[in-house]
């Protein structure tokens, strides 16, 4: 785990079509998330509930900014359908393929990567690994017991006369917001 | 050095002047060619139909014909492939056989490998004795079985370059497939004329005047739908380009 | 009914848009697979180890399959083993009834196409969607698949606008609109609903770590995500030899499959799925059901040889890299399963004479041996089918090829005797003139003629080599 893979991980999560942006402090982080949210004139938006996202206070910005919230338990799918950004915390960071790695658990739903238009990843660069190998040899019983998935740009598929079109099913933008700070 | 020439039935009947061609290469080298008198075909054409029982008979044949020769020389790399790679194959059952033909195996060179591999300085010194004309344009056409069974790739690229009358340029795709396969291209002839017109395709894309490769097999598919589209390019085995420029 | 292979080739190479989608997907996929594989560094390595770990599995089968089938149901899964086609889609059609489903959403699954389970489902009264979109369009087309990774790959954006629009219920102006970002919008749309809807989803599977009972799921469009995430009962469809041992060899073979299928380093989406729904959870499927598939694997396990055609990951690059899949595209092979692996799948799974075309359908030219991932021999393979398709005990017919034996047996006694060959051979080409004369082409076998339709034949030397050679040493 070393953020000397991060021009490594930028440079393959851009290639495959994601945004990617860094936040320096807590604060910058918090603004950031606003600016790219606003980029996309993004009104309501679906956020997981993790420790870290919770930490970052983000629910008082974001509704001074005008933008709004929806939550929702299982099955309210017509609830969760109305966000138009999913926000969620990264687990990993696979350098050489530019690939997030999201694992699942409470306040972690896998519709929050999958429903919404646009996917922003919050990613600590202290998470940022080398390599599959290096993703696969962490011995990380978690993963093994856990229904977890990798995601590595936007929904694409070529399957109309090999044309590249992204958001097929899931999001069509994927954005990576990397937290240099610990 | 003295070799013993597997001229393969293709050019024994079909093509002798390129047996010819490969004789007074090898020759030019100062290496003594001998033709071993009793030799008809490697058996390939039954074995990559099937017909395992008949392409040992033959092969049985050969190794018998080859089995005094201190050294030989094929021009195919096809049939260098087979006797190195199949025959092992094919003689599972029979040890005896078997150990025969890894014998013979070890001691057999594909033409163009024995050029640079075993006879490499003395050629060079040969060539270069040629007098410079107006430069020829060639491309290369790698045969499948070389390529890949036998891994020869960039020597007979490295022998055409020696010629100073030649301009070797690359095809596109210059490794793939001709669509010959022996029987395959009787057997489906409208895929294998389809395969060629790729193949002739991206050697009239790169403007070169004459096909150049290592087995006659392609060559003779390839200059068939050549002469059905009435195309102004030659198809030269190799030995064919190097005794012209190696002189008289 | 056997496959006509030829037949079926002469009207693949008329189809004009056929023949440019197979050159624009050729070129495509392998120039991606060839950047990608210049960016592993240590990818021959890789190679070697993946089939040396496919070779561990294939020989431990029954073991890694026990460990699977534990690890899934720790975690809460059902499995079922089927044994044929017909056994796997009566186990899927009982999962559905016993839950009173109507909609069943599909991702796309090679091992579904192979067991014909939409139309066994839609005969028992289910509503089944695609949603693979160009497995959509198929179904709409009512077609199969043309190529592993690029199903629709045969489809026009022109084709696939007049089907939504007919077969979606969308207004007469929609079919003038064939602007693919639009088309795949109205799927998107429409799918979005499906997946909703649907209260079973069934998927296949990539690869199932058995240590783990882990199932993995690779795709690009997030239709596997919808499908494992909304229904409240996931489906997974696998062949047998679909597994892996370990945990860490996925690193591994993520890392050879999207190279070779599509040139990605990655694909967008692959799904680690660890049982069902956790507790604490709040989406995702209740109930997890596995169906391993043998149809005909295991009798394949015996052939030391033909063993290692199990070991595909269905990445597709052997029928990118071949020249004849390339020329007739995946409906020539007349299956569901194209190209070099499916012309060594195919006659193993249905057996001669139904498939005898298939070994014959390449050149021989080892380019699929080259790109293999795991490399398999499929040359070597494909010369050993030959020979089991030639031997007279395997076929039901002794007498199937008599004239074709005949010749070959006469061809081996004649080359096996020098004497015989010297005599006979210059008799035989000094009457090749036959073969250029307008009548021959009349009395000649079909093949022989259109042979020579496409092929000028070389002009014949006046003397053979061995003869000049005889001149010469006088």
């Amino acid at each position: 785990m070393n953020a000397d893979f991060l021009p490594i991980f930028t440079r393959s999560a851009e290639a495959v079509g994601c945004s990617v942006d860094t936040a320096e402090t807590m604060d910058v982080a918090r603004t950031k998330v606003i600016q790219i949210l606003q980029s996309y004139s993004a009104k309501v938006v679906w956020m997981w509930t993790t420790p870290l996202l919770k930490s970052m206070n983000l629910e008082e910005e974001l509704l001074d900014s005008g933008i709004t919230f929806v939550s929702g338990k299982a099955g309210e799918i017509h609830l969760w359908e109305q966000g138009e950004v999913g926000i969620t915390e990264v687990d990993y960071g696979i350098a050489e393929t530019g690939t997030m790695v999201l694992g699942g658990g409470a306040g972690r739903p896998r519709s929050a990567s999958l429903l919404p238009s646009i996917h922003l990843g919050l990613l600590p660069v202290s998470r940022i690994l080398p390599s599959l190998k290096s993703f696969f040899h962490l011995n990380h019983s978690a993963f093994k017991s856990n229904t977890f998935f990798f995601i590595t740009g936007p929904s694409r598929t070529a399957d109309i006369e090999q044309t590249l079109t992204l958001g097929v099913h899931g999001p069509r933008r994927v954005h990576i917001l990397l937290l240099a700070f610990s | 050095m003295r070799v013993s020439l597997f001229v393969t039935c293709i050019i024994d009947y079909l093509f002798p002047q390129v047996g010819v061609a490969v004789v007074k290469t090898l020759q030019k080298l100062g290496v003594e060619v001998v033709f071993p008198m009793e030799q008809t075909c490697c058996g390939q054409p039954a074995f990559n139909y099937g017909y395992r029982d008949e392409a040992r008979r033959v092969a049985r044949h050969c190794l018998k014909a080859l089995e005094k020769s201190e050294c030989v020389v094929c021009p195919s790399g096809s049939c260098t492939a087979m006797i190195r790679h199949h025959y092992s194959e094919l003689f599972e059952n029979e040890p005896e056989f078997q150990k025969k033909s890894q014998e013979i195996a070890c001691r057999t060179f594909e033409f163009t490998e024995f050029l640079t591999r075993v006879m490499k300085t003395s050629f060079l010194r040969e060539v270069t004795r040629t007098a410079t004309e107006k430069k020829e344009k060639v491309c290369y056409h790698d045969s499948c079985h070389l390529s890949r069974e036998l891994g020869i790739r960039e020597e007979p690229r490295a022998l055409l370059r020696h010629l100073p009358g030649i301009e070797v340029v690359e095809m596109e795709k210059a490794d793939e497939c001709c669509g010959f396969g022996g029987l395959f291209s009787a057997y489906l002839p409208e895929v294998a004329g389809a395969i060629a017109d790729g193949k002739i395709d991206s050697i009239l894309k790169c403007s070169a005047s004459s096909v150049v490769a290592c087995d006659m097999g392609c060559l003779m598919h390839l200059h068939g739908r050549i002469a059905r589209r009435k195309l102004p390019i030659q198809c030269l085995h190799i030995a064919e380009v190097l005794t012209k420029w190696m002189g008289e | 009914m056997p496959i006509h292979f030829r037949n079926n080739s002469v009207r693949a190479l008329s189809d004009e848009f056929l023949q440019s989608a197979l050159r624009r997907t050729g070129t495509h996929f392998r120039q991606g697979r060839n950047r990608a594989v210049e960016a592993t560094p240590d990818w021959e390595e890789l190679r070697s180890r993946a089939h040396e770990i496919k070779k561990e599995v294939i020989h431990h089968l029954n073991f890694y399959l026990t460990q699977l089938i534990e690890n899934v149901e720790r975690k809460g899964g059902h499995v079922h083993q089927a044994r044929t086609a017909e056994e796997a889609c009566r186990v899927v059609e009982g999962i559905a009834r016993s839950h009173r489903v109507q909609t069943i959403v599909k991702s796309k699954s090679m091992v579904s196409e192979e067991i014909e389970l939409n139309a066994h489902l839609q005969k028992a009264g289910f509503y089944v969607v695609e949603t693979d979109l160009g497995e959509f369009i198929l179904q709409l087309a009512g077609e199969k698949p043309s190529h592993i990774i690029a199903p629709a790959v045969h489809k026009s954006r022109e084709q696939v606008a007049m089907l939504f629009a007919q077969k979606l219920g969308l207004p007469e102006e929609m079919a003038r609109e064939t602007s693919i970002e639009a088309l795949t919008e109205i799927a998107r749309k429409y799918l979005r609903g499906k997946f909703l809807q649907a209260e079973v989803g069934v998927t296949g599977v990539n690869f199932a770590v058995a240590e783990t009972g882990t199932l993995v799921i690779v795709e690009n469009e997030g239709n596997a995500r919808f499908t494992t995430t909304y229904p409240k009962v996931h489906i997974a469809l696998m062949g047998i030899e679909k597994i892996i041992p370990r945990w860490e060899d996925l690193s591994i073979f993520l890392t050879l499959l999207p190279r070779s299928a599509t040139g990605q380093m990655m694909t967008s989406y692959v799904s680690f799925l660890n049982g069902s729904r956790g507790e604490d959870e709040e989406d995702g499927p209740v109930e997890l059901h596995l169906v391993l598939l043998d149809n005909g694997r295991s009798k394949m396990l015996k052939h030391p040889l033909l063993q290692q055609t199990l070991y595909c990951i269905r990445c597709g690059a052997c029928l990118n890299f071949c020249p004849v899949y390339q020329t007739v595209g995946g409906h020539a092979y007349g299956g569901v399963y194209s190209g070099p692996i499916g012309a060594i799948l195919t006659p193993q799974m249905q057996g001669f004479p139904h498939a005898l075309p298939l070994p014959y359908a390449s050149s021989l030219c080892s380019a699929c041996a080259d790109v293999c991932p795991v490399k398999i021999p499929i040359p070597q393979i494909l010369l050993s089918l030959r020979y089991q398709s030639r031997k007279s005990d395997t076929l039901p017919f002794r007498s199937n090829f008599p004239l074709e034996r005949l010749a070959f047996y006469s061809w081996s006694v004649l080359l096996s005797s020098p004497w015989l060959y010297r005599w006979i051979f210059p008799l035989l080409l000094r009457f090749s003139w036959l073969l250029s004369h307008p009548l021959f082409s009349r009395v000649a076998p079909a093949i022989l003629s259109s042979y020579l339709k496409e092929h000028a034949l070389p002009s014949l030397p006046s003397k053979s080599f061995y003869q000049r050679w005889k001149e010469y040493e006088r």
